[in-house]
């Protein structure tokens, strides 16, 4: 049997073993959910898988559980289900609250007076807390790239290009697999650069994956260091191979390498560099190492 | 993933299962075949897409709670995509127990391929398709967090993550005058542990983790088959250069600890308070080794020669550290302000040593028979400071109107050493800059319910460039509304503009890129969906250049004019769901292709728990300046899913 045949064999044993083991009292749990669910029986029922079920821990009332974020639910109650009465956090009011549990997680925190908020998206933007029966990953209310680009539409054009990161498909929300925004961006932190995902080490995102661009190099690129990666190539999506900025890679180069003032970093090349041989055309056949060297202060190896 | 790794890991979760014979489950699992039909370059096609075909799991979600007291875990979420053929592959668990546990593994496999006949391909031009910097590499990475006691006043965490990055490629290497293809392998590791632990009192939280990263590489190359005439096909001096033989091992160790530490916390409850602090010192020692023979020349040497041996040792010590501040502060109902600052220093330290052993020497007049040894020693050196400093005012006198204004300043100090060694043109390879930019931005958001408009304009200023392409002025204008006239139509616009200039004698940089888009979702009755959407992408760029050779000053034009068109409609009848789609981007800047999709997508429920579905999708490649990298797509995939609960 192949290898991708005993994986799929093992997973679908594995979920038919899992669902028959535990299948006949799922309902058990989600009956105990009272009075709110005596009115809201159908959000009640959903809400015992809910990931906010368990905020107060198994011991406590499930009623509490509603109450943590609901107050006035005794007058809604009284009043025959008066909407008024029954207290819905949202906007900032209702990230405060949210973050009164899920502050303090990263160094990038969620910031209630962030990008995003400041643009009036809120967590119940793209959150829901009450997701109905299917409980999906971060209670989001899409697949987390096809969520994103439903307001960032510039972006999401730049993914149609040919030369992206694998997240053609997630943008589609067709796709699962692949990158998502939230591999290189911190939805709930700040906007630009300093909003950029970054490793425990303080690397930004793109060294996360491109490990072997991590260095330290004995020679750097300077750019890298200046410019950072983006000063050659498109982080979303590019129509240029290898996602650069520019289609020939000696009009890149010579951008920069182009020393008429005597102000900036880049070299000039030697004279022996006739631009008119295809092979003077592709810098990167001799200067391999463009992302950094330990031998060659040319970049050649 | 291999079967056996991924079997024992759901084995241990059904293991893990067994207990929770009270909990709630969800799952849905779709399993299927996919194929592709291409006409055309399979490598461009595989490059921009990376799909091929094979048995996937299209996607797997498992969801086990509980909520009345069994032992061992409270949740456990389980989900999987695209294991088995597809090129991106990924797995996460997710399993703990409030305010014990809590445990993240994720697993994702990446192919890294590329195989473009147009990118870096100097021989292009002689009708030779083959690219010459090619990969077919699998980057593999596990991550690994555990938390215990969850939410209590302290908190121990623990971590662990591990990277691969293995598999061929091709590259080239410039030796004796010429360039040569060689086939590369790499195999690469990096491992990390963390271990730290977080705390929360008094209205604050934060947490303090120490890591360690190993990173341990080589890669061999040797001549590739057929590579030995090298690119250069034209005798030097009168003499063809030619390898019979070339092999190139680079062994790379990196140690890096860091450090990594950040606080939050209220006070008076109008006031909250964040801080960083991040530190790492990597150290890196590489060691390299190559043997060529053949038939070499050397301009710097001024000989022909037959061969040589490269030993080389080189040492880099970079250390980075960031610290960041920021105070939010709520003045009064409707007023916040937000100020902050970061400051980050990044320096390193390298030096290498090279040993080059020239066999066989001949000088170009035919005497001088020997060998000879040539050593190299080279240092470099590089500082960067930066400080950011900036303050935020955000304005929302009444719930639909929200007006806010920033201001801040970075100052950049960085200091390149160059090494001397090598250098040939002296000139811009080091030197202290001192960079200051200035920025100031602001906008408003307007949301009256049925429409809501926004924009924001940013100007940033700086007084002096570290690279050519840097901005000294560089202006953003961006707008968006929302139209939402009812559950049943949405209109969405965005446009945007952004302008960067930097005149200084020489340089005359100009940069534009004017972008906007649309998208439109209407929903005539519940079960059809109608979307369609526009983009445009134009970007036009300028900057003085110098061509080495033949020497001329020239002005460096690029522009990009992309279109994106598309639309879909999807319907629902009863157990059968289909959707059909297609875009067409359209580039008509320098590099001009057209790229089509198109898409039938249809979904058959069988049972209310077992259904299949298929997508027929065509991708049409069209590039005009090389037919050779073109293609036609057809991708067919049909999968079979199962959910319940």
């Amino acid at each position: 049997m192949s290898t991708l045949a005993k994986t799929l064999a093992t997973l679908g044993v594995s979920a038919l073993l899992v669902s028959t083991a535990v299948l006949a009292v799922g309902e058990e749990a989600a009956a105990d959910i009272v009075p709110c669910g005596d009115c809201h029986d159908t959000v009640a029922a959903a809400f015992a898988v809910n990931p906010h079920a368990r905020a107060l821990g198994r011991e406590a009332d499930p009623n509490a559980v509603c109450a943590f974020c609901h107050s006035g639910g005794a007058e809604h109650a009284e009043a025959a289900g008066d909407k008024a009465l029954i207290d819905i956090p949202k906007g900032t009011a209702g990230a405060t609250l949210c973050l009164s549990c899920h502050a303090g997680k990263s160094h990038n925190d969620i910031d209630v007076k962030g990008v995003h908020a400041t643009h009036g998206v809120h967590c119940e933007s793209c959150h829901s807390m009450h997701p109905g029966e299917r409980v999906p990953e971060s209670l989001l209310i899409k697949s987390g790239s096809s969520l994103c680009v439903a307001c960032h539409l510039d972006v999401a054009g730049s993914f149609r290009k040919p030369y992206t990161h694998p997240m053609h498909e997630s943008v589609d929300g067709a796709g699962k697999a692949g990158m998502q925004c939230a591999s290189c961006h911190n939805p709930h932190g700040r906007g630009g650069e300093p909003g950029l995902v970054r490793s425990k080490a303080g690397e930004i995102a793109c060294l996360g994956c491109h490990t072997d661009k991590r260095g330290p190099f004995v020679f750097s690129h300077m750019s890298l260091e200046t410019a950072g990666c983006l000063g050659c190539h498109e982080p979303h999506g590019s129509v240029n191979p290898m996602m650069l900025t520019r289609s020939r890679v000696a009009q890149l180069c010579l951008e920069c390498h182009s020393p008429t003032s005597s102000t900036t970093v880049g070299s000039r090349p030697p004279s022996l560099h006739d631009l008119r041989s295809p092979r003077y055309q592709n810098c990167t056949t001799c200067h391999t190492a463009v992302h950094g060297s330990n031998s060659s202060a040319l970049l050649l190896r | 993933m291999k079967a056996r790794q991924l079997a024992v890991l759901v084995l241990a979760s059904v293991a893990l299962a067994a207990p929770l014979a009270a909990q709630n489950l969800q799952y849905d699992l779709a399993i299927g075949y996919q194929w592709v039909d291409l006409d055309g370059n399979p490598d461009v096609y595989r490059t921009q897409t990376g799909e091929k075909d094979g048995f996937r799991l299209d996607s797997l979600n498992l969801l086990l709670t509980d909520t009345k007291g069994t032992p061992g875990y409270d949740r456990l979420r389980l989900s999987a995509a695209g294991l088995g053929s597809g090129p991106d592959q990924r797995l996460r668990l997710d399993v703990g127990r409030s305010k014990l546990y809590s445990l993240r593994l994720n697993y994702a496999r990446h192919e890294v391929f590329s195989s473009l006949p147009g990118y870096a391909n100097p021989l292009l031009g002689s009708g030779i398709w083959a690219g010459q910097h090619t990969l077919d590499r699998r980057r593999q990475t596990i991550d690994l967090d555990v938390e215990l006691f969850p939410n209590r006043m302290l908190t121990p965490v623990f971590g662990y993550s591990r990277h691969t990055y293995r598999g061929p490629a091709r590259t080239t290497l410039h030796f004796g005058q010429d360039e040569f293809r060689l086939a590369s392998d790499l195999d690469e590791t990096v491992a990390e542990y963390r271990i730290g632990l977080g705390f929360a009192a008094g209205g604050f939280r934060g947490s303090v983790v120490q890591g360690w990263r190993s990173f341990d590489s080589v890669n061999s190359m040797t001549l590739a088959p057929g590579a030995g005439d090298g690119n250069n096909l034209r005798p030097v001096l009168g003499t063809p250069v030619v390898s019979d033989h070339m092999t190139l091992r680079t062994r790379s160790r990196v140690d890096t600890p860091f450090l990594n530490a950040y606080v939050t916390g209220r006070l008076l409850d109008r006031v909250r308070l964040v801080g960083s602090f991040v530190r790492s010192d990597a150290e890196s020692k590489v060691d390299e080794t190559g043997e060529m023979t053949g038939h070499f020349a050397s301009f710097a040497l001024q000989r022909f020669f037959g061969g040589a041996t490269q030993v080389g040792t080189g040492k880099a010590e970079n250390l980075n550290w960031r610290g960041e501040g920021r105070v939010e502060v709520e003045i009064v109902r409707g007023v916040d302000l937000v100020a902050g600052f970061r400051t980050s220093h990044r320096e390193l330290d390298g030096h290498s040593l090279v040993t080059e052993r020239y066999l066989d020497t001949v000088n170009f007049s035919g005497a001088l028979p020997g060998d000879i040894t040539q050593v190299l020693r080279a240092t470099t050196a590089w500082e960067r400071d930066e400080d950011l400093i900036e303050a935020k005012l955000v304005v929302s006198p009444v719930t639909w109107l929200r007006l806010w204004g920033s201001a801040g300043k970075i100052d950049q100090d960085i200091t390149i050493t160059p090494a001397l060694a090598e250098i040939v043109v002296p000139g811009n390879q080091g030197g202290v800059f001192e960079r200051d930019i200035d920025r100031v931005s602001g906008g408003a958001e307007l949301n009256f319910g049925v429409i809501a408009f926004g924009g924001d304009w940013t100007k940033d200023d700086s007084d002096q460039t570290v690279v050519r392409t840097d901005f000294t002025e560089r202006t953003r204008l961006r707008g968006r509304v929302t139209v939402k006239l009812s559950d049943q139509l949405r209109v969405r616009g965005v446009a945007e503009k952004i302008e960067s200039s930097n005149p200084t004698q020489g340089i005359g940089y100009k940069g534009e890129v004017k972008h906007w888009g649309a998208n439109l979702e209407l929903k005539p009755i519940e079960a059809v969906t109608i979307r369609g959407g526009y983009d445009s992408y134009r970007s036009d760029s300028r900057i003085n250049a110098f061509v080495p050779y033949p020497p001329a000053p020239i002005r460096s034009r690029y522009s990009e004019d992309g279109t994106n068109v598309e639309g879909s409609i999807s319907a629902m009848l009863g157990r059968f769901t289909f959707g059909v789609g297609a875009n067409r981007y359209t580039n008509d800047g320098d590099f001009e292709f057209d790229l089509d999709s198109r898409y039938l997508r249809f979904d058959v429920g069988i049972t209310d728990q077992l259904g299949v579905y298929g997508q027929i999708e065509r991708r049409t490649y069209d590039e005009k300046a090389l037919p050779a990298a073109d293609f036609e797509a057809d991708r067919y995939g049909l999968f079979l899913r199962w959910n319940g609960k």
